[in-house]
């Protein structure tokens, strides 16, 4: 009968006493949340090196009128949408999704230093190695896609904290986040050797010496009958994985919708659809990675061009996630480690700034068309409805139905949280 | 599991009446008290008793022992961290001896090898979160912290004393020695504290000097004391009787101490080089310190070139575009000596720049533990730190390593949280056992060797592995021996050491290239990584770049304390046994190997099994493994898919 499996095994069905011992605790499967989720998961949209608020999302009339030492806003700002808010011309293509996005004015970093502040916003925490947000997200909630890794990111910086960025610290290994390339990235996943009908004989043979090994020196141990799930689910990774990166198989008019194939926008493109498809997948946490938003110098050419790298992928990915009605339970959220000051900078850009910058969110249970929280006049401080970034943090958790103060792990003598001892749930930006 | 007053009916925590308010102080702070044996019959070491003893309580009892083919190879992993080999095994089950006397004769031998210290000194530098790189923003490397790591290694070869290994990584710039050699080698102990994960980039230079005083802080109170002092660095404990006080005390130690660390924060630097040299510790006589500690560990390649490259010799890339590479310099160790002396002021909320009372160091005041001895106004206050951790009365020091080796003997500690005696650990669930082996400890002198030969030799941990049955708290209680997945050290050099790719030297010289950062030139990089034949324990190890194989495999994240290995078990250690590189090359010179030495399917299939499992194969077996090398073609090809299966079988891959 064991012979017959084939392809798929099933060892589990075949074996009795499988079913009477303690079911192995796959550490992804899914869990409950603490209360009921507004968003089942999270594409975290990360601008590495602190996106101009002032040029972009945050309208700031009185600094249009300002002369030397400040820099006017370098983008025309317009009314967007039926609900009217000003976005500018940098970003034309998600001016007109305006009514899906929710622009929180008011975010806040403590530490103007890019190392820092990246990796604050990661994990929280910029004085100490912790686990970062994706980390936390998968280990409180599991993940829908077996066969898939649960947190992904897709071509992350090598610096500024590195792997510190998607990592997982003190929590187990297995919720750090699985580095991707635009070509896939998920090590191990053919073989120089063995064609798959070769590996469905290895397999055979070693699930049954598996089994026989378990059932003969100790049955009732989960973490064997983990081992020999570990290869079930493995053999059907390596299908699976492959094709959740098969863009081709896409039809043209969702690439075009990406802009895939158009040189600005094609890289990002790939990795705003491949977040797509890892998310319909059910793959938790996916971060896409946009480098290059560090503008000292030329503002106006400088930001102009990388907005137009992200600028129609990001409307193309609202929109075709709003077609296949799953935007109502993805949130996506745009963010910067910071935003950039008033004052011309020398190279006519401008300079560094954590006390007021923007984040953006669509779907997920947040409201559309919403400006939320203030700066002041002139876009230097944020004086409505701050929100620093564990009340960020908190309300990200929020959404995905987790209580930021219940999300704990044990580790040296304490309960730790991605927020530590702070967070405020901003409950307005919720639909 | 929590197995906790209620079942053993014994009261916990103690309450001291102080002056004017209850303090809680947690169980581990009593005083050592010898217990008395438990009257049981049937034990082989005294420490059977306990466990026997309190397995009757919960109706279980203790295995069956194990065969002398199991009991070799457990033996041999937990000991090497490799397989005995064919020859090794035949001698042990021809051995005429009685199974005391020839299994006695076995660890004693695993002992005395050196390959000890490699397996050993690798579980305590997961508790010291050693690393050959900074981490965090910048990365650089610490081109000398592989010193500290041999130093460990050798010291668990030459069975240091506890109390020397303690006192060495505390203050070992400051104890006396016989020779030149001696001193050079107490100071690199004190590497230990030298190694943090630190932020080279930090803005703030006081955030980054007092960061740098609280992973000293942290590293010292929760290797040797399972304490998380560090918790009160910004407001008194919340759980622990430990204050801000206390923090500042230790503090002051570490204010007063010079760290060499040849790592340089961004204010320190000159021409934009975060390595530096100079700020490595110079040690006298160091042109024999090569042969000293070949003499310490039986060991070569420290004397490569060794005292001949000076630190500004540090090898400069002919062309931008190549990594910056590092001569060996064998003067050079990462320590902490005397500083200038200081007392450290409370920072408010933990602000570096709000400075509250000052406090004088050495002056801490935890309830019910020992006091420190006095600090002199010349003194950092380490040598007394030292004094006080190492004192045969301190009940934390040694409980705390008993728990830590039997941890690594049986899967578990008798206290769960390793790393957390405080009141927020768990509970021993052998309380008077765990006081049987720290007095033993003591009164052995502080001999590691000798506590794990005391384990090896009990009949608790020569039990068959074999637990069909009995209750859930019996197998928490030992009721059989618990089944242990290897570490991925473990799992790598057992598949180097089969395929015969196993290089047993130390790889010579600096490992690490580059300044950190990014670019072609700056960004750190391992020189030898998990493609090459050196053991593991050997390997770089860079903060935030561990290489897919030590990620699937759980490696712990070398920023953090971490004396207990998670062990998760997921998809992609499935994916690497399938088709990793690695894997399959060492399937195949195994294969090539065994076509070479031995004639005829059916005595390959006998060989392999030998090889890797360390026993005979069953009659089942050797049938479905035939049929897997024909399916696969026969011949070197079908043996090495053969051999890869058994290499990703549950059975090689635990300890059993």
């Amino acid at each position: 009968m064991l012979q017959q499996a084939g392809v798929g095994f099933g060892w589990l069905a075949f074996s009795a006493l499988a079913q009477e011992q303690k079911r192995f605790e796959n550490p992804l499967a899914p869990k409950m949340p603490h209360h009921p989720a507004k968003a089942k998961r999270v594409i975290f949209v990360f601008l590495n090196g602190g996106p101009s608020h002032l040029d972009t999302f945050d309208w700031k009339p009185e600094l249009a009128k300002m002369g030397a030492p400040y820099l006017v806003p370098q983008f025309e700002f317009k009314p967007r949408g039926q609900s009217g808010i000003m976005i500018s011309e940098a970003f034309p293509e998600l001016a007109k999704q305006a009514d899906e996005l929710c622009l929180i004015n008011s975010a806040t970093t403590k530490n103007p230093g890019h190392q820092q502040a990246v990796v604050a916003i990661h994990t929280g925490n910029e004085m100490f190695v912790r686990p970062s947000m994706g980390a936390w997200v998968t280990y409180g909630l599991g993940t829908m896609a077996q066969d898939l890794p649960g947190f992904v990111t897709i071509n992350p910086i090598g610096d500024l904290g590195g792997a510190m960025n998607y990592g997982s610290a003190f929590l187990p290994a297995t919720f750090q986040g699985t580095r991707v390339s635009s070509g896939g990235g998920v090590p191990d996943l053919g073989n120089r050797v063995w064609a798959e009908s070769d590996q469905v004989k290895q397999l055979r043979f070693m699930q049954k010496a598996n089994r026989r090994f378990q059932e003969r020196t100790d049955p009732g141990n989960s973490e064997l009958e983990g081992v020999i799930q570990s290869y079930e689910l493995a053999f059907q990774m390596q299908r699976s994985v492959p094709e959740v990166f098969a863009l081709e198989d896409e039809p043209q008019h969702v690439q075009d919708l990406y802009g895939i194939g158009n040189g600005v926008t094609d890289s990002f493109g790939r990795s705003c659809l491949m977040a797509r498809r890892l998310a319909e997948k059910g793959v938790r946490f996916i971060q896409v990675t946009s480098s290059g938003w560090d503008h000292h110098n030329r503002m106006k050419e400088a930001l102009g061009e990388r907005a137009g790298t992200i600028d129609l992928p990001l409307a193309g990915l609202i929109a075709d996630l709003k077609q296949r009605d799953m935007l109502k339970e993805t949130l996506i959220v745009c963010s910067g480690e910071f935003g950039r000051g008033a004052h011309m900078d020398n190279g006519g850009g401008r300079g560094h700034q954590a006390s007021g910058f923007t984040v953006w969110m669509a779907g997920g249970g947040v409201k559309g068309g919403l400006r939320y929280g203030a700066t002041d006049e002139l876009g230097v401080k944020a004086v409505e409805q701050a929100m620093p970034t564990p009340d960020l943090h908190a309300t990200i958790l929020h959404l995905m139905g987790l209580d930021h103060e219940e999300l704990t792990y044990r580790y040296a003598g304490r309960d730790f949280r991605l927020t530590d001892v702070a967070g405020e749930v901003h409950s307005g930006i919720f639909m | 599991m929590k197995l906790g007053c209620a079942v053993f009916g014994l009261l916990w925590g103690t309450t001291l009446l102080g002056a004017v308010e209850k303090v809680v102080v947690p169980w581990s702070f009593a005083a050592l008290k010898r217990p008395a044996l438990p009257q049981v019959e049937g034990a082989w070491q005294e420490m059977d008793r306990f466990v026997m003893e309190q397995l009757m309580k919960e109706g279980g009892k203790l295995g069956e022992a194990a065969d002398r083919e199991t009991l070799i190879r457990r033996a041999t992993l937990d000991l090497h961290g490799l397989l005995p080999t064919v020859e090794e095994v035949e001698a042990f089950l021809r051995s005429p001896g009685s199974d005391e006397v020839a299994y006695g004769e076995v660890v004693d031998r695993l002992l005395k090898s050196p390959r000890f210290g490699e397996r050993w000194g690798r579980h305590w530098l997961d508790v010291v979160r050693y690393a050959d790189s900074t981490g965090r923003s910048w990365n650089a490397p610490f081109i000398q912290a592989f010193r500290y790591r041999d130093w460990v290694i050798d010291a668990f070869n030459a069975d240091m004393p506890y109390a020397k290994f303690v006192a060495a990584q505390v203050a070992g710039d400051l104890l006396p020695g016989r020779t030149v050699e001696e001193r050079a080698l107490n100071v690199t102990g004190t590497g230990m504290l030298a190694l943090g994960s630190m932020d080279l980039t930090a803005l703030e230079y006081e955030q980054f000097r007092l960061d740098r005083i609280d992973d000293q802080i942290d590293v010292t109170s929760r290797a040797f004391l399972g304490l998380t002092i560090a918790c009160a660095r910004c407001h008194d404990h919340k759980k622990d009787p430990v204050t801000q006080v206390d923090y500042y005390a230790l503090a002051g130690l570490f204010e007063s101490s010079q760290t060499w660390s040849g790592t340089a924060h961004k204010r320190e630097h000159r021409g934009n080089l975060y390595v530096e040299p100079e700020y490595l510790f110079r040690v006298s006589g160091e042109t024999k310190l090569g042969s000293a500690m070949r003499a310490g560990g039986g060991l070569n390649a420290l004397d490569a070139g060794s005292g001949t490259m000076m630190s500004e010799e540090v090898v400069q890339p002919r062309n931008g575009n190549e990594p910056i590479r590092y001569g060996y310099d064998a003067s050079l160790v990462m320590a902490v000596t005397e500083g200038e002396m200081s007392n450290c002021a409370i920072r408010v909320a933990g602000d570096p720049y709000e400075e509250g009372k000052v406090v004088k160091r050495g002056e801490m005041a935890i309830p019910s533990l020992p006091p420190m001895p006095k600090v002199g106004p010349q003194e950092s206050g380490r040598l007394q730190l030292a004094q006080w951790l190492v004192a045969p009365t301190h009940p934390l020091t040694s409980r705390v390593m008993v728990n830590r080796i039997w941890a690594h003997l049986f899967g578990q500690g008798i206290v769960r949280t390793v790393d957390d005696f405080g009141i927020t650990g768990e509970k021993p669930t052998h309380p008077e056992l765990l006081d049987h082996l720290a007095v033993k400890f003591v009164e052995g002198g502080g001999s590691m060797k000798g506590l794990i030969r005391m384990m090896m030799m009990s009949r608790t941990y020569r039990q068959s592995s074999e637990r069909a049955a009995g209750s859930e708290v019996a197998r928490e209680l030992l009721a059989g021996m618990p089944l242990r997945r290897v570490e991925m050290e473990v799992l790598r050099d057992v598949m180097l050491q089969v395929s015969g790719q196993l290089d047993l030297t130390r790889p010579e010289g600096v490992q690490v290239m580059g300044n950190g950062g990014k670019g072609n030139s700056g960004r750190t990089r391992a020189v030898i990584g998990v493609e090459s034949p050196y053991r593991t324990v050997y390997l770089p190890v860079l903060r935030d770049l561990l290489s897919p194989m030590q990620e699937v495999w759980d490696f712990p994240n070398p920023s953090q304390i971490q004396g207990q290995r998670v062990v998760t078990t997921v998809p992609g250690q499935g994916l690497f046994m399938l088709n990793n590189d690695f894997v399959m090359e060492a399937a195949e010179r195994f294969a090539e190997g065994l076509m070479e030495v031995t004639k005829g399917d059916e005595v390959r299939v006998e060989r392999l099994y030998q090889v890797l499992l360390c026993r005979e194969a069953e009659d089942e077996e050797r049938a479905e493994a035939l049929e897997l090398v024909a399916e696969l073609g026969g011949g070197v090809e079908g043996f090495s898919g053969l051999a890869q299966m058994v290499m990703g079988s549950a059975e090689f891959r635990y300890v059993r």
